[in-house]
């Protein structure tokens, strides 16, 4: 089910009545089944595999409870059970088209004479998602940092809780799975916080995604090599700014139904484009699957063994505790090779590789330069950093969403050719929006900073101008609400 | 207290959101001809109820207007391409003509004039228009208008040629933008271009029935719903008018040429002469009318070199042949259109004539078209 659309909206209403309603056992069932209908009016023939996800790891994390410690290779064995079954789903769904195509045009071009197979594989929706959940789950309950979970229906509501199912927020159990067991007294400032939330989701994905959506096709149809360096920027800059506003509008939409729930998810963006450093942009970007990637891949890569509860969902990548050593070497092996898989977690294409390597090599660059930017005071200003970091990011975004690595090597190579800057391509209002998108970012950041100094006795003029807001924002939602586009995070 | 508050700001916003929704969808407007301004009309020629002038491509029409000229006798055809320069009228009275539907009743016997016009049209589109009309009609002349302000236009548009890319039409690969213009209809195809479909993230998934369900429920029964499209068009267009307002954008306010867009609608028209000399159709190539006793809204450097760009491309063939008609209509017929900002006044058109200029267009060209036929 999609989130812009009526049937959700009815959906979210029963689900959310029938939730404050029922006892705890039968809500528990009901939140699970209800999931698996959101998740069925897609496509109900793939719930056999969010189910098959779903019951590996419920009775993986079962056995490994019920396992000493010092039965280390059943232990294992468990958890290559379970993250044989979930990467075999990932790769055959995500990954399959993309090797074999690769092998045949690896073994063509040595003089094979082979044909790449016609395969038509769908890609389940969210995939990527619910099998890191479930894994994650698995991985915790191997390393002792929590409890499998006994009561199935309660396993299964957390892993297919339907505002997160698709494209998060990535969920640790104990972040979420003590709150769906306890359900909190209800109180109507639950439903208005989250109806705030869902607003304003709604307000960044109908209004201000969709509407940019057509000029970034638009922009990114046009021949690479017709593009003009300002041109290259600019669909940087408006993809940038499309993907943010689809995606956090995504979250908040998540955050909001939860919160009408009374569960509480972990924030998975803080104004990603104020960031100063690639590392601080990491720790505002997506920020649970920054986490996962941190505690369950980088770490690892780096050496580390054990991980410092108090770290997970703060987000970023740069983070390295443990009890051995780990030299520099080390950590720039696991930096790199974490942002690989990182990359090609998000889609199976070359692109996506490049935009992870690409971000490791910004974040190698910034530990590369600390010492001369510590002994430099200008270049450790905010506002600095903030100006180089911005650019360089949005310009990551080319890789995102570029057709080929050939088409994102070309618009590259614009960007550092000066003669490219001496003319535009596109029409004049793909510019226009483009500034507009970056003064209301820019605004909505500061106007944010703003009220979070403010004292909480509300004054009349913000309160006027709030309700002015919400009746803008309710006028343009109202408008535009309609399913005329997936959620840009539902492809990967 | 806080939360208090919050629900007041929202509730009280959502009311006085919902009462501005409702005031504006009262009136319905019809957006279709926007561009257009209110002093124009659409006028898509007919011959006894049976179209002979389409716009945008539809099977139907489509079918209505081969069976008309089927019924009149499979005569060659004369194939009039266009803007909306061809399908709008300024203050038109009933029973006026189009210049195409002049051709139509002047050639009646010998030729049948048919006719398709795209708002906005790129050349590419309209070499795509002919290369369709080619495999439907068999085309003895081809009129093309070329208009600088549709080089500043790119690709091919969803809405106007989904149904050939749904037809899997494809150009053949002997011309230059072949791949380009294959390449778009492709992605229409495969809907990579997303169709003016309200439902279109639904597209085969069961949700799909659920809410075209409930959404024409809603239609029925609350016409605050229904006339949300219409209201979209209003934001929109205060948008554009807002946009013209603070950057002082007026109808006489100069477009610059876009190089690159520029130098891929003239490959278009180098595609359309190729591809008539091959089919030995006679090509009549012209500049169009633009009102001339005020400044126009180009660089008139580039306009200039645009006119002889265009005109040394048809020198090479016997076949093609080249007018310009700039000129042609006098000032007094052309039309105004509303103001295009804020708090304007009326703006003169650059585009659009009164069906006297139609009449005029219309005498120059048939004099062109008997030159050659």
């Amino acid at each position: 089910m999609i989130f812009n659309s009526i049937t959700f909206l009815l959906f979210l209403v029963i689900v959310i009545c029938l939730y404050w309603l029922l006892p705890r056992n039968i809500r528990n069932w009901m939140v699970f089944l209800s999931s698996l209908l959101f998740y069925g009016f897609w496509k109900w023939e793939f719930l056999s595999i969010v189910l098959l996800s779903t019951f590996t790891d419920y009775f993986v994390a079962l056995e490994l409870g019920k396992t000493e410690k010092s039965e280390e290779r059943k232990r294992k064995l468990l958890l290559y059970t379970s993250l044989f079954i979930n990467l075999s789903l990932l790769l055959y769904f995500k990954y399959l088209i993309f090797f074999t195509d690769n092998i045949t045009f690896f073994l063509q071009s040595i003089g094979v004479a082979i044909e790449s197979p016609a395969l038509n594989i769908i890609l389940p929706l969210g995939i990527s998602f619910y099998t890191f959940q479930t894994i994650s789950y698995t991985i915790d309950v191997y390393r002792n940092h929590t409890k499998p979970i006994k009561d199935f229906a309660l396993y299964g509501s957390y892993v297919t809780f339907f505002p997160q199912l698709v494209a998060g927020p990535i969920l640790r159990a104990e972040e979420v799975v003590n709150q769906l067991d306890h359900r909190p007294k209800f109180n109507p400032d639950l439903i208005v916080e989250g109806l705030k939330r869902v607003l304003y989701g709604f307000f960044l994905k109908v209004v201000l995604a969709d509407n940019i959506a057509p000029l970034v096709d638009a922009g990114y149809a046009l021949p690479p090599g017709s593009l003009s360096a300002i041109d290259v920027w600019t669909l940087a800059f408006i993809f940038g700014f499309q993907i943010y506003f689809d995606f956090a509008g995504y979250s908040h939409i998540a955050i909001g139904c939860a919160k009408m729930m009374g569960i509480d998810f972990p924030e998975n963006f803080n104004f990603p484009y104020a960031a100063k450093s690639f590392k601080s942009f990491w720790k505002r970007w997506h920020i649970s699957l920054s986490s996962w990637i941190r505690d369950y891949l980088y770490l690892p890569l780096a050496g580390a063994d054990v991980i410092d509860p108090n770290l997970k969902s703060r987000g970023g990548i740069d983070v390295a505790l443990g009890k051995n050593e780990i030299t520099q070497g080390k950590k720039n092996r696991a930096l790199f090779l974490t942002w690989v898989i990182m990359g090609f977690w998000h889609g199976a294409n070359w692109t996506f590789v490049f935009w992870g390597v690409y971000h490791s090599g910004m974040i190698y660059l910034e530990r590369l330069f600390k010492p001369f930017r510590d002994k430099f005071s200008f270049f450790s200003k905010p506002f600095i950093g903030w100006c180089i970091t911005l650019p360089l990011a949005m310009l990551g975004w080319i890789a995102f969403r570029a057709e080929s690595l050939t088409d994102v090597f070309i618009m590259l190579s614009k960007v550092i050719n000066p003669l490219k800057y001496t003319f535009y391509s596109m029409r004049e209002n793909t510019y226009l929006v483009t500034a507009l998108l970056f003064l209301f970012t820019s605004l909505s950041y500061l106007a944010t900073n703003i009220e979070s100094e403010k004292t909480d006795q509300p004054t009349w003029w913000i309160t006027s101008f709030n309700v002015v807001k919400y009746a803008v924002i309710f006028i343009l939602v109202f408008t535009f609400f309609r399913p005329i586009s997936q959620f840009i995070y539902f492809q990967f | 207290m806080k939360s208090k508050v919050l629900l007041f700001e929202i509730s009280l916003g959502c009311i006085i959101g919902f009462f501005v929704v409702f005031s504006l969808t009262k009136e319905k407007k019809d957006f279709a001809d926007f561009a257009l301004g209110k002093e124009t009309s659409s006028y898509y020629a007919k011959d006894q109820e049976v179209p002979i002038h389409i716009g945008k491509m539809v099977d139907t029409e489509i079918e209505a207007l081969i069976s008309g000229w089927e019924s009149r006798g499979k005569k060659e055809v004369i194939l009039v391409l266009g803007n909306s320069q061809t399908h709008g009228v300024n203050q038109y009275k009933d029973g006026e003509k189009s210049y195409n539907h002049l051709l139509f009743d002047r050639y009646q016997g010998q030729y049948d004039v048919i006719t398709q016009s795209l708002p906005n049209a790129s050349l590419q589109e309209l070499f795509l228009a002919f290369e369709y009309w080619q495999t439907q009609l068999p085309i003895k002349m081809l009129i093309v208008p070329t208009f600088m302000d549709d080089m500043r236009e790119n690709g091919i548009r969803v809405n106007w040629f989904s149904f050939l890319a749904n037809q899997d039409f494809q150009i053949k690969d002997d011309y230059e933008l072949s791949s380009a213009i294959n390449n778009d209809l492709g992605k229409i195809r495969t809907r990579e271009i997303p169709e003016n479909d309200n439902f279109q993230a639904l597209d085969k998934t069961v949700q799909e029935r659920s809410e075209r369900a409930l959404n024409d429920e809603l239609n029925k029964r609350f016409s605050v719903w229904e006339n949300r499209p219409n209201l979209r068009g209003q934001i929109f267009t205060n948008l554009y008018y807002l946009r013209n307002t603070i950057l002082g954008i007026s109808a006489q306010t100069k477009r610059k040429m876009i190089p690159k867009l520029y130098k891929k609608n003239f490959s278009a028209v180098s595609d359309i002469i190729s591809s008539a000399s091959n089919a030995q159709i006679e090509l009549l190539l012209y500049i169009p009318p633009i009102r001339s006793d005020v400044t126009i809204p180009y660089d008139a450097l580039e306009y200039d070199s645009f006119k002889k760009e265009m005109e040394h491309q048809t020198s090479s063939n016997s076949l093609i042949h080249f007018y310009n008609f700039e000129g042609l209509i006098p000032g007094e017929l052309w039309g105004v259109k509303s103001a295009t900002n804020l708090f304007g006044e009326k703006e003169l058109d650059f585009m659009h004539f009164k069906a006297k200029g139609h009449q005029i267009l219309f005498q120059n060209l048939s004099e062109a078209i008997d030159n050659h036929l």
